[in-house]
């Protein structure tokens, strides 16, 4: 038991940060899953921490109401952007979305001076979040998105989107509504993103505007690029992993941001499918079988 | 009554007029053949009538209504399905997975219903499986039905798409050389498929080179060249047409060339 | 006041066509969107100031060897990067990722060899002179930047429309695989190609250093933004069009700071970007989609 505490004393914040980046990672699962690459989900993520800080530090709101307004907050916005860059294919939809982070940046640092009030604290960020996330909350949601995910995959509009990754205008002319459904997969993202926003503001007790950059968006990516997004699980291993590595990498100084790129390289050219192939599960499964 | 009209539909490419004022109709509970060499607009036709792509000018009516600036999405909703000839079914997905995608308009169930697994979306679930199965069998693809598309043969793929797009329950099914790929046994149990299928009162227009073919199933041709309708009528009407005649002469010669 | 926001625009106008050239050359030839291509630029600015601060070379020598060394860390990229996925025809997306892990890769080893800190040049490694036309005031440096720049896309064009080489390259970029039946060394254009858009991200790289006299490994960054709203303004792979679009954005970004606010000027390029996307999506000088399948 001592040695657990000690353990937990050292790591408690890591494994906080894994659970809130296997948030991100599902977030950027589900456009993933429809064949979207999208990467807006960074901005997304800031939009859900200012907005659930802002209101657990001037309304009070307990950290439940916090996180489901930011989280809807983002979704909402995401429905927004989605209007028209969903109407973009393949890389286009990638540049558009790219400079999203940017926009957030921007916006937070420019909104107290333009709108004359003391929200968002400029460039300088928005810290004295009261520290409120717990690892059985963020444990608690993840564990209620799994099942979500599970029992999406079984349903018709995860069906929906699996056709659309995989040929948009065949899965069209079979009557589905290819620009509703890439707009669920976007909404959801954004939802997911914010509710992973919410979860850090109040746990790094501090948001800043440039948190939510090119970088985290292109870091959440890595996350599905590890993984994988043959499986559900895939983005969530791909973060724990990515979270947990800097851990073991210290020795590596200033060259440890090196191995998030290099990661990325190697297992696009080497592990296209990331390191989570169910075909490689059934597989093992098979030959158990059959001994 | 006639379900689908074509009226002086034309499609450009740059400066090539693949499909060029082509009009005509397809009867209801009829087989439409449609027939020309290689690159004379068959599937450019088809792309247009199931809303892949959007006229240049001219318009196309279905039931009355004209679609030719509706999603393809909306024209499958209204009863239009179709196979393409370069198949494209979902490759790693099950033979049974690919039909049950194209069952989607005839579920209802939202995705909260799923993710509460009420007893509704489970019954609807159940329902879609059922009929997905039943199609398999119809099409003789049972013992297939776990097997991911892209292994099955030419002749077996082809045969999912249609089972595919019977999935949407359609009025008025396309086929894109449907037996290209196929054996004479599979060739012949397709065209008694069609035949069944429009008995039950199923309308098809049929894109084949296999004349034969046409021949058994087709009410009625149209024989397009350059984008243009050379000649329509039955098929022995078509067989004697000196300009159809002259078409696929001159795609021999320029195969044999 | 407004002359001299024009002419400010100008030169600024000139760098980020320049930099923004090699950024379409490789969309153009080979369908890559290549997000490394910000930190090619970058280590072209370093290895600039590495050879004026270490080498002691004189800045009109440094330009040159920046431009050959970030020309073949472009080869690198591709052979790393690029190659193995062309070899089994991955999708697009796949290739944008590699390309955004390799530049990861770049941008951290040069904060590893230069620190995170803004580096600068020598104050005196180019000679300060305002020229002055009635209220409107030029400096040696801008007008030497202005002069680089011009004189290099006037190289690139008669490289590509008046060369054996480009024409390859005009091949290659058509069909890759109609060109290697022709006889034309596929792999040996397309290493050309990554050169010379490498040479032509680190030249951008020393000049803007010089102009803002300012080198971080971070300096990449913004570039990325604006790089890809230059090139989508002037329709992907298009090199009249990374021109035309290179000075829109300058004069975009210098009159909004100049007349709006210049909180403004980073969005500036993400809204231009956002419209472009969504009303002309192949480009100002865009043809149909079609052509490129
Ligand atoms: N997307 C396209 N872009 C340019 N040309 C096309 C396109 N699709 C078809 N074509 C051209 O249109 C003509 C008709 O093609 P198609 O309809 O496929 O003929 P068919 O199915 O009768 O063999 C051909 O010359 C073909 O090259
Ligand atoms: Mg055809």
């Amino acid at each position: 038991m001592n040695v657990f505490s000690e353990f937990w004393a050292t790591y408690s914040s890591v494994v906080q940060f894994a659970l809130i980046n296997m948030l991100l990672g599902i977030s950027i699962y589900f456009t993933l899953y429809t064949g979207l690459l999208s990467l807006a989900n960074a901005g997304f993520m800031g939009i859900g921490a200012y907005v659930s800080a802002v209101l657990t530090i001037h309304a009070g709101t307990p950290l439940p109401v916090s996180l489901l307004a930011g989280a809807l907050s983002a979704a909402l916005i995401g429905w927004l952007l989605g209007l028209p860059v969903l109407r973009l294919r393949e890389i286009y939809l990638a540049i558009a979305t790219l400079g999203f982070g940017e926009i957030v940046r921007i916006t937070a640092v420019n909104f107290d001076k333009f709108s004359g009030l003391n929200l968002l604290g400029g460039a300088q960020g928005l810290s004295g979040i009261p520290k409120l996330t717990t690892p059985g909350a963020l444990l608690f949601v993840l564990i209620i998105l799994s099942i979500f995910l599970v029992q999406f995959h079984k349903s018709r509009a995860g069906r929906a989107l699996a056709a659309i990754r995989r040929d948009e205008s065949v899965a069209a002319t079979m009557g589905i509504d290819v620009y509703q459904y890439k707009m669920l997969a976007f909404v959801l993202g954004a939802f997911v993103a914010g509710l992973a926003g919410g979860f850090s503001a109040h746990l790094t007790r501090f948001v800043g505007p440039t948190d939510f950059s090119f970088n985290a968006a292109v870091n959440i990516l890595a996350f599905a690029v590890l993984g994988g997004t043959l499986h559900w699980s895939g983005a969530m291993v791909g973060a724990a992993i990515l979270t947990v590595l800097p851990e073991a990498l210290r020795f590596m100084k200033e060259y440890r941001g090196v191995v998030n790129g290099v990661i990325m390289v190697l297992v696009i050219i080497y592990l296209p499918h990331g390191l989570i192939n169910p075909k490689w599960f059934q597989r093992v499964f098979s030959k158990r079988r059959a001994q | 009554m006639n379900m689908l009209a074509l009226k002086r539909v034309t499609r450009h490419f740059g400066g090539l007029a693949a499909v060029n004022e082509i009009s005509f109709e397809a009867e209801s509970g009829q087989v439409t053949g449609l027939i020309g060499p290689n690159g004379a607009g068959k599937t450019t036709l088809l792309n247009l009538i199931s809303g892949l792509d959007q006229p240049t000018s001219g318009e196309i009516h279905f039931l009355s209504q004209p679609i030719h600036k509706l999603p393809p999405h909306k024209i499958n909703q209204l009863g239009i399905a179709r196979t393409y000839q370069n198949i494209r079914l979902f490759a790693e997905m099950t033979v049974l997975d690919n039909i049950i995608v194209g069952m989607h308009t005839q579920g209802k169930a939202s995705l909260l219903d799923a993710a509460l697994m009420l007893p509704g979306y489970r019954a609807e679930e159940k329902r879609l499986r059922e009929q997905a199965l039943q199609l398999t069998q119809r099409l003789g693809l049972e013992k297939f039905k776990d097997t991911p598309a892209d292994a099955l043969s030419y002749g077996d793929q082809r045969r999912v798409e249609i089972a595919r797009a019977l999935a949407t329950h359609p009025k008025f099914l396309l086929l894109d050389e449907p037996a290209a790929g196929m054996n004479d046994a599979e060739t012949a149990r397709l065209g008694e498929l069609i035949l069944s299928l429009a008995k039950e009162g199923l309308t098809v227009l049929v894109i084949e080179h296999d004349m034969p073919f046409i021949a058994q199933v087709c009410d009625h041709v149209v024989a397009l060249n350059f984008g243009e309708v050379i000649a329509r009528g039955t098929m022995d009407e078509i067989k004697a047409n000196p300009l159809v005649v002259a078409a696929y002469l001159g795609e021999e010669e320029s195969a044999n060339a | 006041m407004f002359w001299q926001q024009v002419v400010n625009a100008i030169w600024l106008g000139a760098v980020y066509s320049l930099f923004a050239l090699g950024y379409t050359l490789i969309f153009g030839v080979l369908g890559i969107l290549n997000l490394a291509h910000p930190s090619l630029y970058m280590w072209g600015a370093f290895i600039g100031l590495v050879c004026v601060t270490t080498l002691h070379l004189p800045i009109w020598l440094a330009l040159p060897v920046a431009m050959l060394g970030s020309g073949i860390l472009g080869i690198l990229l591709d052979r790393i990067a690029f190659k193995p996925l062309r070899a089994r025809h991955a999708p697009h997306l796949a290739t944008l990722i590699s390309s955004i892990g390799a530049s990861i890769v770049l941008v951290n080893i040069a904060q590893g060899i230069f620190g995170a800190e803004v580096s600068r040049f020598p104050f005196d490694i180019f000679p300060v002179h305002v020229f002055n036309f009635g209220g409107v005031s030029v400096t040696l440096l801008q007008l030497t930047i202005l002069g680089i720049s011009l004189v290099i896309m006037v190289a690139l064009r008669w490289l590509i429309m008046g060369t054996r080489q480009g024409q390859a390259m005009r091949a290659v970029a058509y069909n890759t695989v109609t060109a290697a039946r022709l006889g034309i060394p596929v792999d040996q254009i397309i290493m050309q190609t990554f050169f010379i858009a490498g040479a032509l991200a680190g030249a951008a790289g020393v000049l803007l250093g010089l102009a803002f006299n300012s080198i971080s490994p971070f300096m990449g960054g913004p570039m990325n933004l604006k790089g890809l709203t230059v090139i989508v303004l002037g329709g992907l792979g298009n090199i009249e069009g990374a021109v035309i679009g290179g000075f829109i954005l300058a004069f975009s970004e210098v009159m909004s700071v100049a007349y709006l606010s210049s909180d403004l000027r980073d969005a500036v390029s993400f809204v231009l970007l956002l419209i472009i996307l969504l009303v002309r999506p192949n480009g100002l000088l865009g043809h149909s989609s079609t052509k490129r399948a």
